[in-house]
């Protein structure tokens, strides 16, 4: 009966929320985001510098031999050995100078040079089904270059909640009757059907961008959707709405302790900033370094990350949960036994 | 054989209030029953057949439910105190609104008026004291649904028109149905505006969605906060006519105003607060018109002051400064110049000089209002 009521109120917080502007622009955001993975992967598979720009510059190989009184120069780099291609003047060379050759490359390959080049396999599978849906989502929900859904369902969550206090909205709602914890419920609620609406609406964006990419060079790509799993699908969806659940469980309760949006926006991505500065420091030392697994970003990152890169994904579940409890229970809390003012101009 | 036990553990099956008021009766019925035929199953069917008759008269009797009959208070609160840091906004008020009454909390700003509605409506703690809705002192959720409020300024989503905030306040608080909301904005005159935004409304329209929205439902009580706050003449007199129409329909209202000719035309009863502290309660008129006197110059006082002190309903007549002050409300003055004329004593000026709490109330609000 009590989740019924909540499912019903989060209806209505739809109703308002969907004549907002806020919640859109950061859906746009958010889309062009992850489409940006989808097509820098499309232009590196097809284009060698694009290739370069992804893998942060590109490492060459060169040797000079003589042939029949020729010079002959042998060269290589890592973006052409990833794409399959080999060096360039090695069948111009004897059977004895191209072994020479192919060992001082073997030799300078040996130093990894070229270890952190990203195969041209992965990134075909950055804008090829299912691949390409679950890296758009997981691009979305992870911190990748700037952390864009952390971030952004922090300011969405803040201002949801901060707007109520400033328009003095919230005090018209509960004088008709509204049971504080239900409405609460009903705001926490709704924002983790944006949370999995926006990754819906990023994996639909990611398939047509998907199909138009077949479509533009059907001879290129290979097949449409042969990479990866389409299970993966769902516990990457899962997954990234469990890993985004701390930040916006943060981002309410400094609303709410405040009483404002502003704030709420401020001291939490104030502190998403602050813990990925020092975060990296407490390295100097081993017992710092295992509070770090604490933290709520690291373990975050331990939660959002490949498996084979995940050191404890148990551990980082179970943090977030306790992060996630902490701060719905503390906001709970405050929001039944606080008296609630009219508008404060927020 | 059925035991009392069976009879009472039936009756628990019915509303506190209504056990309240007809438990003794019933169970003294059944005491009869056992008396003349043993309690056997048939006194049983007699007993539950009583039960559902006074039920039903009593639903029939009373307009509110059980426990609501008419003239029993729908707000009573007992030493309710509101303490924000070291201000006192609330102290010790009890006061109690009969039903069907238009109620005023009459005050200046600062006197504590939002912050008891407030208290009222769950949206602030008390420090002390409690109070009850409907004669109910717990579950206020159910209680609030009940009543329609507007507390202080009318508070919407400026982003949304009024139409649509006020089919999501219908929602949310499921009163009434979607298509009371034309009616509502019709009968508050924003039929025209309705689908403009909240925040282009003007201070006045705020106020009439706020009526609307606080009507939602057709509440039995209503908590109106200075409900003509930044209305032009023409819209408080809508307003004011409004309230007394809500009352001829039996609704409660308790309206907050620093307004004492708005409370006075509007309310039957009233508080008056000053500094979180209760000043006076009761009728309007016998609260603003006690103390209330006229002062005349006459041709002659000592005639006068004879003549006047020989009639009932003059409570005191004195001589001041050659005056003469006579106790008695100013409408009564035809009276009193007619008593004097007829022996020949003729009045020369007249200075109406209001009530003790009138006077008290002018100063503290700086004469913000003028009664005459």
């Amino acid at each position: 009966m009590l989740m019924l009521e909540v499912l019903r109120l989060s209806r209505w917080e739809w109703f308002k929320v969907r004549r907002l502007r806020m919640p859109w622009i950061l859906l746009a955001i958010a889309i062009l985001v992850s489409q940006f993975g989808i097509w820098t992967n499309y232009a590196a598979y097809h284009n060698n510098e694009a290739y370069e720009v992804l893998n942060q510059g590109n490492s060459s190989f060169g040797i000079s031999l003589e042939e029949w009184g020729e010079g002959v120069a042998v060269t290589a780099s890592c973006v052409s050995l990833a794409r399959g291609q080999a060096p360039t003047g090695l069948e111009l060379l004897s059977e004895e100078d191209r072994r020479f050759a192919q060992e001082r490359l073997d030799e300078w390959l040996s130093d990894g040079v070229c270890d952190n080049t990203v195969p041209i396999e992965e990134v075909r599978e950055g804008f090829t089904l299912p691949s390409s849906i679950t890296g758009s989502m997981s691009s979305f929900a992870s911190l990748g270059p700037i952390a864009v859904g952390p971030l952004l369902f922090m300011i969405l969550a803040a201002s949801l909640f901060g707007a109520e206090y400033g328009w003095g909205t919230l005090r018209t709602v509960l004088a008709g009757g509204i049971g504080r914890g239900k409405f609460l419920s009903a705001k926490l609620l709704l924002l983790l059907r944006l949370c999995a609406s926006a990754l819906i609406v990023i994996a639909l964006a990611a398939l047509a961008s998907s199909l138009i990419a077949a479509l533009i060079s059907p001879e290129e790509t290979g097949g449409l959707a042969d990479s990866g799993e389409w299970s993966d699908i769902v516990i990457v969806f899962f997954k990234a709405i469990y890993g985004l659940l701390p930040f916006i469980a943060l981002s309410v309760f400094v609303t709410v302790l405040a009483s404002s949006g502003g704030v709420g926006i401020a001291v939490s991505v104030g502190y998403f900033i602050a813990e990925s500065i020092i975060a990296p420091l407490f390295n100097v030392n081993d017992t710092l370094a295992n509070v770090t697994d604490y933290l709520l970003i690291q373990s975050f990152l331990s939660w959002t990350a490949p498996p084979e890169q995940s050191s404890d994904t148990l551990l980082a579940f179970a943090v977030m949960l306790a992060y996630s409890t902490l701060f719905i229970a503390a906001t709970a809390w405050i929001f039944r036994r606080r008296d609630i003012g009219g508008a404060a101009g927020d | 054989m059925l035991s009392t036990r069976v009879y009472r553990a039936l009756l628990a099956a019915y509303p506190r209030e209504f056990r309240q008021e007809y438990g003794d009766l019933m169970v003294q019925f059944f005491t009869d029953r056992m008396r003349y035929d043993g309690g056997g199953m048939r006194g049983l069917i007699l007993w539950w057949q009583l039960l559902l008759d006074l039920a039903a008269s009593a639903f029939r009797e009373h307009t509110g439910g059980f426990g609501m009959s008419k003239g029993r208070p729908v707000i009573e609160t007992e030493s309710l105190s509101k303490i924000f840091g070291s201000i006192v906004a609330v102290d010790s008020l009890s006061m109690s609104v009969p039903r069907g009454h238009a109620f005023g909390l009459l005050g200046p700003n600062g006197s504590g008026k939002t912050t008891t509605m407030g208290m009222l409506l769950g949206l602030v703690r008390p420090t002390s004291g409690g109070f009850s809705l409907f004669g109910s002192s717990s579950g206020i959720e159910q209680s609030l649904r009940r009543v329609g409020a507007i507390i202080e300024y009318p508070s919407f989503y400026p982003y949304l028109t009024g139409r649509e905030n006020l089919h999501y306040f219908q929602g949310i608080f499921q009163r009434g149905t979607p298509d009371d909301v034309d009616g509502l904005l019709e009968k508050v005159g924003l039929a025209d505006s309705g689908d403009h935004r909240f925040s282009t409304y003007s201070l006045g329209m705020k106020q009439r969605l706020g009526l609307a929205f606080a009507l939602l439902g057709d509440p039995e009580v209503l908590f109106l906060d200075e409900p003509t706050n930044g209305m032009d003449p023409a819209g408080m007199a809508e307003v004011r006519y409004l309230v007394r129409e809500l009352c001829a329909d039996g609704k409660t209202v308790l309206m907050a105003s620093h307004l004492l000719n708005e409370v006075e035309q509007v309310c039957d009863s009233v508080v008056i607060m000053s500094n979180g502290t209760l000043i006076a309660q009761g009728d309007v008129s016998d609260i603003l018109r006690s103390g209330e006197h006229i002062r005349l110059k006459t041709t002659d006082d000592e005639k006068a002051f004879t003549i006047l002190s020989a009639l009932e309903w003059i409570n005191d007549v004195s001589i001041e400064n050659g005056e003469v002050v006579v106790s008695a409300a100013h409408d009564r003055l035809a009276e009193i110049s007619t008593a004097l004329g007829r022996s020949d004593v003729y009045v020369i000026e007249t200075n109406a000089g209001r009530g003790a709490l009138e006077r008290y109330f002018m100063e503290v609000t700086g004469g913000e209002d003028d009664v005459s």
